[in-house]
């Protein structure tokens, strides 16, 4: 429980996230256990994943109980389905703590250096991934990433005595994920690669297995069974690429399914799992374990723990953290590397290489080239979300700017105000990312975005002004009015500084609990008409744009203050107009 | 109800004064007077003015009846020309209900609440005044129609000289209950005579 830190809570009681940090998830009802044991402070929270951070905010005392864990603290995650009674959970293993540096200096340096001094095994073990050395495919040339099994042109196997160096098996997750291909790879029949190549029957010149003509004299070097063989592993071939993402997902729903503390099967499971259930036979005595401070358990009581676990591998794979100072400084390393493997692969010691293997291989590179491109393009996008988030920020210090400096007439910096204030919402809540508690999440949003609009409004907008605003503010998220409306009947149950209101009339307000109320409001029209030169009379219209509210709502609150008998009206050719009420204290 | 006006209606303009030399009060300038006011308490004010009204310029002219479908004979009371203002005939309807309610009035049970009459004098003040009037005139212990009541010579400078036949009709009804009259039926209303005993006098 020492590693979550305390979090900063907004006046609404959602965390306040970072600059880039946003909200991949939200999950109620979720309870900490420390270790093996029930964390007795934490029982029942809501549960915020980002791509930073797990935050958990305690429902009923969100202000004391509000902590976060960065998830670069995270080593694994082990999932418990639940059975009868018992919750599902998701236990994080956590990298130990080491005695003489702080986790974040050096995870950091990790990521910059991508050496490992001073650190964990683990730690090492996740390192190795990205040090392993690359090595070229002895069918194609092709110039591989350390940690692929096999060739990514043409899927053969990695020779046994190449140059890279053993990882620990099971010590990190993203092993697993990396080595996936290899198992899939692994299924399908690999006969070809102990085969030197195929003599052509006429000329007898060694063919690449892959060949179905001779390169030479173009005889045809296989039986009609063994060519559909190739093409049959060509497509599987392909196919294994193309479905690398789904298999993935695949194997972590394998991965949840694999059984913990309680199963003694741990002979039979794979890698990863002998890996869990050693970790669970640690935590077999009662007695509390060094390894229990290294796990924290999630119990989710109303569900949702399979989401939450998916989102939690993909955050953890994405290493957003790592991105935090400059964006994306990994990512773009990893695409120099891989152009540059293109490139360089013509002049690696590729000599050889021609014919129609060559001709495909071009054909390949320039697939990946056109993908690289593609994926180029929609990183732009998220770069232009990401931008967005500037943006905002942007535009906040202008704000403050402009409040302090006087050159600029107030005119002008009123509406630039205006412009600023409805920028954006840097991450919206949306339902994706809420799920179940989505219409809380976004009552509260609301409330944050919209209350200090509402004050310089002067204390009601009617609901219609606020969905305009709000969805502006939001951008491409947008929301339905009945979401709106929702979110805001849940103003009262969740204590938030405004209400929603409806008036006779059926028009809907929102209005601030504090600086609001019937009273104040028709007093204060009471007094204006009665200081209105003697005969004249006050439209909706006029009171409208005398103090600056919408018509429908000058109209409403009119028709509130003659309804408690202050004024009354006059309804003529020239419309309705409001009089001070005469008849009260007439006497004839 | 007192006679001094307020001073709430500064500013609504002079009183406006008929050539009968009838003086409208200045809230009959006030332009929210001729809309029905949907505040109930607002209303009722509003109502209770209009009635004063009403009966006051019903008893300065003699008048006894309202009809909704005249327009003539109420001109000037519900028409304000000066600020552009005329009651709508359901407004009208609604403030002789109100008046109705008070027993300050009654719909003619025939017109299906168009015309109403309006009593500026209730019947038991019209029964005082009659009977008064027909003991000081020593008329008691003889028959008199109902047409010597209103329109007869010893009447003409008796306030309830032309008085309407249903308030008549209505007072005698009160003089019978009270024992102090009988009625006889006549051919026709005007026909109709009553007796006046001496008991009580």
């Amino acid at each position: 429980m020492d590693r979550w830190d305390p979090i900063e809570l907004t006046s609404t009681f959602r965390p306040v996230l970072e600059p880039q940090e946003a909200i991949q998830t939200t999950q109620d009802q979720v309870g900490l256990y420390d270790g093996r044991a029930k964390a007795e402070d934490y029982p029942n929270g809501t549960v915020y994943l980002t791509n930073y951070r797990i935050l958990y905010i305690d429902a009923k005392n969100p202000t004391r109980k509000s902590i976060g864990l960065p998830l670069r603290l995270i080593n694994g995650i082990q999932h418990y389905g639940g059975f009868m009674s018992s919750s599902p959970k998701i236990t994080l293993d956590l990298y130990p703590r080491s005695a003489n540096s702080d986790p974040q200096s050096s995870t950091d340096f990790i990521s910059s250096h991508g050496g490992g001094a001073g650190l964990d095994p683990s730690a090492m073990a996740a390192l190795t991934i990205k040090t392993e050395p690359s090595w070229v495919c002895t069918i194609c040339y092709n110039s591989n990433q350390g940690g692929l099994a096999k060739c990514t042109v043409c899927g053969v196997k990695k020779p046994q005595g190449s140059l890279e160096t053993p990882t620990t098996p099971a010590a990190d997750p993203f092993h697993f994920v990396e080595s996936i291909p290899s198992t899939t790879a692994n299924d399908t029949p690999e006969t070809t690669n102990e085969q030197p190549g195929i003599a052509c029957p006429a000329c007898t010149f060694h063919n690449d297995p892959f060949m179905i003509h001779c390169e030479i004299c173009g005889t045809q070097l296989q039986d009609q069974d063994s060519i559909a063989f190739m093409l049959h592993r060509q497509q599987q071939h392909q196919r294994s690429i193309s479905q690398l993402p789904s298999t993935l997902s695949q194997s972590s729903t394998s991965l949840s399914t694999t059984p913990t503390a309680s199963d003694t099967t741990a002979g039979k499971l794979s890698a990863p799992g002998k890996f869990m259930a050693g970790m669970s036979n640690l935590y077999g005595g009662s007695k509390p374990t060094p390894e229990d401070a290294n796990s924290v358990k999630l119990s989710f009581r109303a569900g949702g723990n399979g989401s939450f676990q998916t989102l939690l591998k993909t955050a953890m794979g994405n290493k957003a953290w790592e991105n935090k100072p400059k964006p994306r400084p990994v990512e773009t390393a990893k695409n120099q590397s891989s152009s540059t493997t293109i490139e360089n692969a013509p002049s690696s010691p590729s000599i050889q290489v021609g014919g129609i293997s060559g001709i495909m291989r071009t054909v390949e590179s320039n697939k990946k080239v056109a993908d690289e491109t593609l994926s180029e393009a929609f990183r732009d996008l998220q770069g232009l979300m990401d931008k967005a988030a500037e943006m905002v920020a942007l535009a906040e210090t202008i704000s403050n700017r402009l409040s302090k400096s006087s050159n600029v007439n107030n005119e002008e910096t009123a509406t630039f105000k205006t412009y600023l204030l409805s920028m954006g919402i840097a991450t919206p809540v949306t339902k994706d990312t809420a799920g179940a508690v989505f219409h809380k999440e976004l009552a509260r949003e609301l409330v944050e975005f919209i209350l200090p609009i509402v004050e310089r409004e002067g204390g009601t907008m009617s609901l219609m002004d606020i969905y305009c605003v709000f969805n502006r503010a939001r951008g491409v998220e947008l929301i339905s009015p009945k979401d709106l409306h929702t979110a805001c009947e849940l103003f009262e149950a969740l204590n938030l500084p405004l209400r929603m209101r409806k008036f006779d009339s059926g028009l809907l307000i929102i209005q601030t609990l504090a600086r609001y109320s019937d009273d104040k409001v028709s007093t204060a029209i009471a007094t204006r008409i009665q200081s209105l030169p003697p005969g004249a009379g006050l439209t909706a219209v006029e009171l409208a744009s005398a103090i600056q509210i919408s018509v429908a709502l000058a109209q409403e609150q009119l028709l509130m203050t003659e309804s408690r008998g202050l004024i009354c009206r006059d309804e003529s050719v020239e419309g309705l107009r409001f009089f001070d009420n005469l008849f009260t204290h007439w006497e004839i | 109800m007192s006679q001094t006006t307020s001073n709430a209606g500064q500013g609504l303009g002079q009183a406006t004064t008929l050539a009968s030399g009838f003086q409208f009060p200045s809230i009959h300038n006030f332009p929210p007077f001729y809309t029905l006011q949907p505040t109930a308490s607002t209303w009722k004010n509003q109502s209770d003015l209009w009635g004063t009204i009403i009966m006051r310029y019903y008893r300065h002219h003699r008048l006894y009846q309202l009809d909704l479908d005249d327009s003539t004979t109420n001109d000037q009371l519900f028409n304000n020309q000066r600020i552009n203002r005329a009651l709508k005939p359901e407004t009208i309807q609604a403030i002789v209900e109100e008046m109705v309610k008070k027993g300050d009035a009654e719909w003619d049970a025939t017109s299906r609440k168009r015309r109403a009459i309006i009593y500026w004098r209730k019947p038991e003040d019209w029964a005082a005044m009659i009977s008064s009037w027909v003991f000081e005139t020593g008329l008691n212990n003889s028959i008199l129609t109902y047409y010597e009541i209103a329109h007869g010579e010893n009447s003409e400078d008796q306030e309830f000289y032309n008085i309407h036949p249903t308030v008549l009709h209505k007072t005698m009804d009160v003089l019978v209950k009270r024992g102090v009259a009988a009625t006889f039926q006549g051919d026709n209303f005007e026909d109709m005579g009553v007796k006046f005993f001496n008991a009580g006098a």
